[in-house]
């Protein structure tokens, strides 16, 4: 696997792990003061044993995300394909709908809304990139119309208390991800797809003399993507005790796309891996552990967690400066 | 053509939400009254909205966007609200509101023209910070110190609004018909490799661009607490997808390099009249309809994106084959 990535994807990976490691050694820093040392040890376990669990939906889409993003497209619109997710596991639910259907039922509509983006940009010909945009604010629309229509006497937020309903995304997430992550690393390494996506992603010239048929490219991608992010949807409505899609998963698409950004996928396409992604929502979930544990002020983080994201993009964008501004002159 | 079709469509608009919210328009007095009533009230509430319609016409000419105009809005405003109401309100909050707009502005400028970040996603990135930092200033309160300041109100208003938004519309109109500036940005969206062989300063335009959208964030913000008189860490939450949905609607192609000012600020009308109109059919939809129509909002604004950035691709490619 290792061998088919670029040496700054290569390098990012190792500079994401001392980074995870360093971030480790900081939380822990910051338990020490209130607690024994085998106290804060004990606490740190903690924190790494719910790892799994907190970070498996939005793993499971930045891995959606990488595949998109490879071809040189975007999706903007997760955090509302999550909502219309929560809001059709709402109205099965809502409905005695059994555990299995209500989850299906979340699968299907995240995973065929963002399969549907692609085909809808293949379709009318713009940029995926406004078609996601207009989905922001669309499908955040279709999930409140979904809950207005589908859930009786719905008042702004369903709670679901049966504990068979929590059992995917509190119980079984790390297996989840397990499967999920193993099947997108092995795809990776001996998949020919992923290969075909980062072609598309760095010359779609050279992938159109080649012959290859790139719409089709790009649909898969986003059919890649939808299951990932679907998978994602079904954990992280799961893991929710009640259901509220007007603020369902909120700037999500921001924290996966700093995510995938940081795990060195180049944001225009054509570079990254899915290893490396691994490693940067780790950071990224790892440095928000952080900012719990070192500000006692909650209205500071989501301004210091901003100044991260970008930050890392900024930083990212910075280091592929050069080679972008030599290809626009090419 | 499309300042046209844009001026029937808003007839149209008018015409369906008369129907539906029960005004009597069966004679021409009534259609006045109704007309008088709907712009006298649309107009002061409007005004954000215009005002950084025109902002991001230029942006979007630089095949750039701004996502962040909401949360710069909520940032200056919030600022602005630090101060105690008064007349050195005016010499104090008013140029500090001033100097942090251009200020952020500048900020997203940098990003996009000296880091090269995707426009897209430096803004998407300022939208969460610049929030954060709104929350940071603002906690949980809600500070209203705007209409202890004399003579603030009076922009709020309808003659107040009507004076800014003719003053930056008019301004931004004889600026954009006549400088060497405008064909400048035209080229840097059309062509940026061209611009730079053209001898374009593209980053300095760039800059210049987001720190103009800066400035009119701020006196969008002027307009917004002069007509509501406060300000919480959620103002203006979601207000960049009106800014561009009207946009587009007025023929701003997305992928820079046309763009035009009165377009824009039609499209800004029909999407007020439609959001209002939507706000007023409650009556008629709680009747008729299974769900709550403000929620049919958020669908009418996507699918209206959609709709622009496909008729104007068409037409691009029309015009230029």
């Amino acid at each position: 696997m290792l061998s088919r990535m670029t040496a700054p994807v290569r390098r990012r990976i190792v500079w994401l792990l001392a980074g995870n490691v360093g971030l480790l050694l900081v939380i822990f820093a910051c338990l020490v003061p209130g607690d024994t040392v085998p106290g804060a040890v004990s606490r740190l376990g903690t924190v790494l044993v719910d790892t799994p669990r907190n970070i498996a939906p939005e793993m499971l889409a930045a891995i959606g995300l990488t595949a998109i993003i490879w071809t040189g497209a975007i999706d903007l619109s997760i955090g509302s394909v999550m909502a219309v997710g929560g809001a059709v596991f709402a109205m099965g639910y809502s409905h005695g709908a059994p555990p299995v259907v209500c989850f299906g039922g979340c699968l299907l509509a995240a995973g065929g809304l963002v399969a549907g983006n692609g085909l809808l940009a293949r379709w009318l010909e713009i940029p995926a990139l406004i078609v996601t945009l207009a989905g922001l604010a669309a499908y955040r629309g279709l999930a409140l119309v979904l809950v207005n229509v589908g859930v009786p006497g719905f008042d702004g937020n369903l709670t679901v208390p049966e504990e068979i309903f929590r059992v995917p995304g509190r119980d079984w997430a790390g297996w989840f991800l397990l499967v999920a992550v193993g099947g997108a690393l092995w795809c990776e390494s001996f998949g020919r797809l992923p290969r075909l996506w980062l072609a598309h992603g760095s010359s779609p010239a050279a992938c159109r003399l080649q012959g290859l048929d790139l719409p089709r490219l790009a649909i898969s991608a986003f059919l890649f993507g939808g299951f990932y992010l679907g998978l994602g949807g079904v954990l992280y409505v799961s893991n929710q005790q009640t259901i509220d899609p007007a603020r369902m998963a909120l700037g999500f698409e921001l924290s996966v796309i700093a995510a995938v950004v940081l795990g060195g996928t180049n944001i225009f396409g054509g570079e990254g891996s899915f290893l490396g992604t691994l490693l940067g929502v780790l950071f990224l979930y790892l440095a928000r552990q952080t900012l719990i544990y070192a500000f006692d002020d909650p209205h500071a983080r989501q301004a210091v967690e901003g100044a991260l994201i970008l930050g890392v993009i900024g930083f990212d964008c910075v280091l592929h400066r050069t080679e972008h501004r030599m290809e626009e002159l090419k | 053509m499309r300042v046209v079709a844009l001026l029937v469509l808003l007839v149209l608009e008018l015409a369906v939400f008369a129907s539906v919210s029960g005004a009597d328009v069966s004679t021409p007095s009534g259609v006045l009254d109704y007309l008088e009533l709907k712009f006298l009230d649309l107009i002061p509430g409007l005004a954000p909205v215009l005002v950084l319609s025109v902002g991001m016409t230029l942006v979007l000419v630089t095949a750039g966007i701004d996502l962040s105009v909401g949360s710069m809005l909520a940032l200056v405003a919030a600022v602005m609200s630090l101060f105690d109401g008064g007349t050195s309100f005016w010499f104090t909050a008013v140029p500090l509101g001033l100097v942090v707009g251009v200020g952020l502005g500048l900020f997203n400028g940098a990003l996009v023209a000296r880091l090269d970040v995707p426009p897209i996603v430096a803004t998407l990135g300022t939208m969460i910070f610049f929030r954060g930092l709104c929350q940071l200033v603002m906690r949980d309160a809600e500070r209203a110190p705007f209409f202890d300041v004399p003579g603030y109100e009076w922009l709020g208003g309808f003659s107040g609004a009507m004076v800014t938004v003719g003053l930056v519309a008019g301004a931004g109109g004889w600026f954009w018909s006549r400088s060497r500036w405008r064909r400048e940005l035209l080229l840097v969206g059309g062509n940026r490799v061209a611009a730079r062989y053209a001898g374009v300063p593209v980053d300095r335009r760039l800059m210049e661009t987001y720190a103009v959208m800066g400035v009119l964030a701020w006196v969008a913000a002027t307009c917004f607490t002069a007509r509501n008189g406060a300000v919480n860490a959620s103002t203006a939450t979601g207000l960049e997808l009106k800014v561009i949905v009207a946009v587009v609607l007025g023929g701003t192609r997305v992928e820079g390099g046309r763009g035009s000012l009165i377009g824009s600020v039609l499209g800004a009308l029909l999407v007020a009249v439609l959001d209002d109109g939507l706000r007023e059919a409650k009556g008629w939809s709680d009747e008729h309809l299974p769900f709550e129509i403000s929620h049919f909002r958020y669908l009418l604004l996507g699918l209206l994106l959609v709709v622009g950035v496909w008729l104007n691709t068409r037409i691009g490619r029309r015009d230029d084959g």
